[in-house]
């Protein structure tokens, strides 16, 4: 593991902290002269993710051109915060890891800023939203450079409160104000629990920084505190990742503009939680028991999700529960030890999963914000350009050959077959099957089959700043796969190796094997879908009413959400509400309100004490002074 | 027999007492011109004021050198770089309160107050002096010096608040004065000396007048509680800050209290250090009653200044809990906290007076009703010292809070680090339902004239003087580092 | 000579009276001179303890108390009167306007 610190030295790599800094500004700029700018605060905002890209890009070839051991770049800023012994520095981190995360953020942002400059045409609050924006890709940055837990939460939390603001941008709508607040909460629990791991980790080594805490953690804790800090580590990924059991505020949180959808929700923030688990390899490691615990949330959130998403009929929660399924790969793989498998599928699926999103948000734009996928039907003839770029997207989510996500699940589950892990490869596999089937059926339902409402008969293509977008993530999804897995030397594996370890090996069935099976299911699974949607062979709403209960308990997320009203929820709601209650009528009194009737109560006579007579006071005073004397006198 | 006694003169060295000097000659000066100019000029009394705060603050920064005695005129003066930093603090507390007051009585209209300046430049020196005192006469007449000062300022308008305001905080302070007097006199006759370093050496003998040293430490930590305003002689406090006008009380919150924590530091970790034992449960009660009592009856406020005044004794309690932690652990992390809370206190006293306007008549909390409106620097600025004064990062108030706490940790008084943990909490929602007014709630639609007077145009140069404040507390907050070196060189007290 | 405790009792008193007068005095004026009481005691206290020790600091200091008690006094009876102008009394128990 190469984690030292590298030599403070003059280099090329010294501009470093500029990448998290000029989306910093663009964001300043666009929230005190927002309103000002109009329309031109997309591009400022644009402008300053692709200056950010453009150095990360020069920054990242820079690095490469060092011999892989020396592939660290450490840059102290200044001394943060100093309590007595514990020292905490701003200190940014560029290595292999940090470098491929900082390319897929800005590069995957530019696009996205780009096409919402189209999508957010005519919006009230356009230059909020590109603060917003901008705001989001800095605290990103500052999370994945990060060289020290601490800076690395100030990031995690930063992106968290972005997530929050994006997803109620429109808060005059109750439904996103409330899925706003949901989000915001849910990831909170895990939050809560990722301090408390900082909280240990600061116990344990005195120290937040990476080089100090993951150098060699096995010589200064015990191999049960790794599991702990590990664990609670993992439960804030679970959180910021959407994985089971907090995977509920994700679908919730496609109520916000659907660029913030793509960016936040698909392509950076919520592969976040991978990112950690990476990062922090050697203390999962260390621990053991907490790499299966990863294991096994990741396998169980994958296929639970697929088969919510196979029961959706709403196209962006479709991609929701696409992506927590996805996210739940990438923890299987990380649970395998397999981090360069999990990174790989990580900038694969930033790839397809962002154009599929912003497809769909492109649909919605020709279709007046419809999103409903039983009145869509034969759009790829509307819009030709969404649809096409929409097909690249599934197929290399479904895993076609040689689309990105082909060589990105194959790799996982050959590692699980190599490894030995056989229910694991067969369990991953049916996942596989399920993602080609939601996604074969999201495709043939939208765009092929015949239009099903007026709305989808006069559907209109997208303009030129949000399809051009859609054409480069379109060619990035076909392309990221072959370049980043085939070429011999660079591929993504062998880059991130000295930072992630080598990759496990092990005997199973042949690669070419493994690689035939799972092209033979994607495309069974994809031609299935084709002959129940789009063929008009079958009748797909009768099918799934002799189906029922199952696809209505699939659609509903399996009833966890209305689970979780009925536990944690509606007893909270109520006490929320009388909390509410209280406070509203008592704020508009301009009078009191409760922090608990008790405190409150104390507080309404206690007040009373202060009689404004002053020779209350002074006898208040005397009490005191006699009070202390005589306390001082029975110590004497 | 006294008679006959040869009085040792003492060398007079002068210089650290020139900050001092510079400000009681400019506040004679600005008397001077308010009775001879024919008609007066309220720019010139603030440059007046100006001028000497700053040439006070140059005389202090030079002395930051001192290559002296340690202490001058007869171990009466200390010139050490604590009183250098604590006066620093207190110039630039009293450069904005000039500020402040000036916007006030500029948007008033009323007479000219011209005894303002002076009066503020005189309260300066007396806080100024007593940071440096290491004689306990000097501490007592520089007490005086700032209090009576004060008592004028409180009631400078005259309107029934401001004046029975004074008059109850002239009437306490009086009372407290006395049993402060009576502490000294108790040192003395335990001692035979007022000198803080003389008192120190009496102290670590075996001394058998202890008990009457105790008695007269107990009547002195009762002198500094009230001036500090800690609970249960903090009672003045709400009536005072809510009276005065609110540049006065944004001045003396943040001004008394350094200046009065600045004395009970050379008085606790010099003088009585050989009685740490003694006197640290007596801070640690005056610290858990201050911050429970600020905290809970802060919730019930529904005035802001009154708030705030209660928020002011939830501090002073926080920075007893670092004091707890005898050395140069609690008097670091009680510097640092002085600096935040200067810092905020007068930020958040400062935007009450930009919002209140003309006659200070919007000072309930309701009236901060989507603020954020109607006036959103104003709003921001609160929200930001709101959220200092709770204690949340990325704020100033949270690496103090921090420091205070882990001061009192070392030292082993966890139970009050975790009184003031679970207070905090519980204070950060009386912050916060302000913060929530301003912000998810509309404007009331009842004074929509008013609105439009406070809005942002005629408050500009007031906010402009707040952006120094904010500047401060959002730059400790996020680099504490900044000034950490500073504190460390500041915190060794030289006796 | 008078013994020293003898006097420091007395001081005792004294500031004792002065404290229960300000606690049970409602005209400002009396609480005034009540303050000068207290302020008084602690004068007798120092000069005792000054005579006691044979050091001259505590004369000296009862000085200083005389001249801070006359400026006290000074600012107390103009903020009174002050008071009076407001309210014409003097009473401080009707002043509550700044309460709870």
């Amino acid at each position: 593991m190469m984690l030292g610190p590298s030599l403070p030295e003059a280099s090329s790599l010294s501009p470093l902290w500029l990448v998290p800094a000029v989306p910093l500004l663009g964001a300043v700029i666009n929230l005190f002269s927002g309103r000002r700018l109009g329309r031109s605060a997309g591009w400022i905002a644009s402008t300053s993710v692709g200056a950010a890209f453009v150095l990360s890009l020069w920054l990242v070839i820079a690095l490469l051109e060092r011999s892989a051991e020396s592939r660290v770049h450490i840059q102290h800023l200044f001394d943060w915060i100093s309590v007595g012994r514990f020292a905490v520095g701003a200190d940014l981190r560029l290595d292999v890891l940090s470098a491929t995360m900082i390319l897929v953020v800005t590069g995957v942002g530019l696009l996205i800023h780009v096409y919402a400059i189209g999508y957010m045409e005519g919006d009230r609050r356009y230059g909020r939203f590109f603060a917003y924006l901008n705001l989001f890709v800095f605290f990103m940055l500052l999370l994945v450079l990060a060289d020290n837990y601490l800076l690395l939460y100030v990031g995690w939390e930063g992106v968290g409160l972005c997530s929050y603001l994006l997803i109620g941008f429109w808060f005059e709508k109750t439904e996103n104000a409330s899925a706003a607040r949901k989000a915001f909460v849910t990831t909170r629990i895990g939050d809560t629990l990722m301090l408390i791991g900082l909280a240990l980790i600061v116990a344990g080594f005195g120290s937040l920084d990476f080089g100090a805490v993951l150098g060699a953690p096995g010589d200064t804790i015990a191999k049960g505190t790794a599991t702990a800090i590990s664990l609670l580590l993992f439960a804030g990924a679970i959180g910021k990742s959407a994985q089971v059991p907090l995977h509920v505020w994700l679908p919730d949180a496609m109520a916000g503009p659907t660029p913030v959808s793509a960016l936040i929700h698909a392509a950076t923030m919520v592969t976040a939680g991978v990112y950690l688990v990476v990062r922090s390899a050697p203390l999962f490691e260390l621990s053991g028991v907490a790499l299966t615990v990863v294991l096994i949330v990741g396998l169980v959130t994958a296929l639970f999700a697929a088969t919510c998403a196979l029961a959706q009929d709403d196209i962006k929660r479709v991609l929701a529960y696409s992506t927590v399924s996805q996210l739940g790969f990438m923890f299987m793989a990380a649970g395998m030890r397999f981090y360069t498998g999990a990174m790989f599928m990580l900038v694969a699926h930033a790839f397809y999963k962002a154009l599929m999103f912003l497809g769909a948000g492109s649909v919605m734009h020709g279709m007046h914000e419809e999103t409903d996928l039983q009145r869509m039907g034969g759009l790829i003839r509307r819009m030709p350009i969404t649809g096409w770029t929409f097909v690249v997207g599934a197929f290399a989510l479904a895993g076609v050959f040689p689309l990105a996500g082909f060589f990105a699940k194959d790799q996982i589950l050959e590692i699980a077959n190599h490894t030995g892990r056989t229910w694991i490869y067969l369990l991953g596999t049916l996942g596989a099957l399920l993602s080609a089937l939601y996604i074969g059926r999201l495709v043939f339902l939208a765009f092929f089959g015949s239009p099903r409402s007026e709305a989808a008969e006069h559907a209109h293509e997208s303009p030129l700043v949000m399809t051009v977008p859609l054409l480069a993530l379109a060619a990035g999804a076909i392309l990221a796969g072959p370049l980043l897995s085939t070429s011999a030397e660079g591929t993504l594996a062998r880059v991130l190796e000295p930072v992630t370890g080598p990759v496990p090996h092990g005997e199973g069935l042949p690669t070419l094997a493994l690689s035939g099976i799972a092209t033979a299911i994607a495309l069974g699974a994809l031609a299935l879908a084709w002959w129940v949607y789009a063929s008009g062979r079958v009748e797909w709403l009768t099918l799934r009413e002799r189906l029922q209960p199952l696809p209505r308990a699939a659609g509903s997320g399996w009833y966890v959400d209305r689970a979780y009203s009925t536990v944690f929820v509606n007893p909270g709601a109520a006490a929320a509400r009388f909390t509410a209650n209280v406070f509203d009528t008592k704020v508009v009194d301009g009078l009191v309100n409760g922090v608990g009737t008790g405190t409150r109560r104390l507080a309404a006579v206690g007040r009373l004490l202060q009689t404004g007579f002053v020779r209350s006071y002074a006898l208040a005073f005397l009490l005191g002074a006699v009070g202390v004397l005589v306390w001082v006198g029975t110590r004497l | 027999m006294i008679g006959q006694a040869v009085l040792p003169t003492p060398e007079l060295v002068f210089e650290p007492l020139l900050p001092e000097l510079v400000l009681v000659v400019f506040a004679m000066a600005g008397l001077l011109y308010e009775a001879l100019a024919k008609r007066t000029e309220a720019v010139v009394h603030l440059s007046i004021g100006l001028v000497g705060v700053v040439l006070a603050g140059g005389t202090s920064l030079w002395l930051w050198d001192w290559d002296g005695p340690a202490t001058v005129l007869g171990d009466a003066v200390s010139a050490d770089r604590f009183a250098v930093l604590a006066r620093l603090l207190l110039l630039v507390v009293a450069a904005l309160g000039l500020l402040l007051g000036h916007q006030y009585f500029a948007r008033s209209g009323d007479e000219q107050r011209g005894e303002f300046t002076p009066l503020l430049l005189f309260a300066t020196s007396g806080m100024t002096l007593i940071v440096a005192s290491a004689d306990l006469i000097l501490t007592f007449l520089a007490l005086e010096i700032l209090s009576l000062a004060l008592y004028v300022l409180t009631g400078l308008t005259g309107r029934r608040a401001a004046n029975e305001a004074a008059m109850k905080y002239f009437l306490l302070g009086a009372f407290s004065s006395a049993f402060f007097l009576y502490g000294v006199a108790m040192a003395y006759g335990a001692t035979g000396t007022t000198k803080i370093a003389a008192m120190a050496l009496a102290l670590t003998g075996t001394g058998e007048a202890q008990a009457l040293a105790v008695l007269g430490f107990a009547l002195l930590a009762v002198g500094f509680a009230f001036k500090v305003s800690a609970a249960p002689f903090h009672m003045w406090t709400p009536d005072v800050y809510q009276g005065a006008p609110t540049p006065i009380t944004a001045f003396m919150s943040a001004a008394t209290k350094v200046a009065a924590f600045g004395a009970l530091i050379r008085v606790l970790d010099v003088a009585f250090q050989a009685l740490a034992w003694d006197w640290a449960p007596v801070v640690w009660g005056l610290a858990a009653a201050s911050v429970v009592i600020g905290s809970i009856l802060a919730i019930a406020q529904t005035n802001v200044k009154r708030m705030l005044a209660y928020s002011s004794i939830a501090h002073a309690g926080f920075i007893l809990t670092g004091l707890t932690a005898a050395g140069s652990a609690g008097i670091r992390a009680a510097m640092f906290y002085l600096v935040a809370y200067a810092a905020m206190t007068v930020g958040a006293f400062g935007t009450v007076m930009v919002v209140s306007g003309r006659g200070e008549k919007r000072t309930r909390i309701g009236d901060y009703t989507g603020l954020a409106r109607t006036n959103p620097i104003a709003a921001a600025l609160m929200t930001l010292f709101l959220l200092s004064l709770a204690g949340i990062p990325p704020t100033a108030g949270f690496i103090a809070k921090v420091n205070v706490f882990s001061a009192a940790i070392d030292a082993g008084y966890w139970v009050l680090a975790l009184i003031g943990v679970v207070t905090s909490v519980a204070a950060a929602f009386f912050y916060l339902r302000v913060i929530v007014l301003m912000y998810m709630q509309e404007p009331e639609p009842a004074a929509p004239s008013l609105t439009e007077k406070v809005g942002i145009g005629a408050e500009n140069s007031a906010t402009a003087i707040l952006a120094i404040p904010a500047a401060a507390t959002l730059l400790l907050g996020v680099f504490p580092g900044v000034i950490v070196g500073i504190i460390r060189d500041a915190s060794v007290l030289r006796w | 000579m008078i013994r020293l405790p003898f006097v420091l009792l007395f001081s005792a008193f004294l500031f004792s009276a002065g404290v229960y007068g300000v606690l049970a005095r409602r005209n400002a004026v009396m609480v005034l001179m009540a303050i000068e009481l207290m302020l008084n005691a602690v004068n007798v206290n120092l000069v005792a303890f000054s005579s006691s020790l044979h050091d001259v600091g505590g004369q000296i200091f009862a000085l200083f108390v005389i001249a801070v008690a006359a400026a006290e006094v000074g600012i107390g009876l103009a903020i009174v009167i002050l008071l009076f102008r407001n309210r014409a009394s003097i009473n401080v128990d009707e002043v509550n306007l700044l309460k709870w």
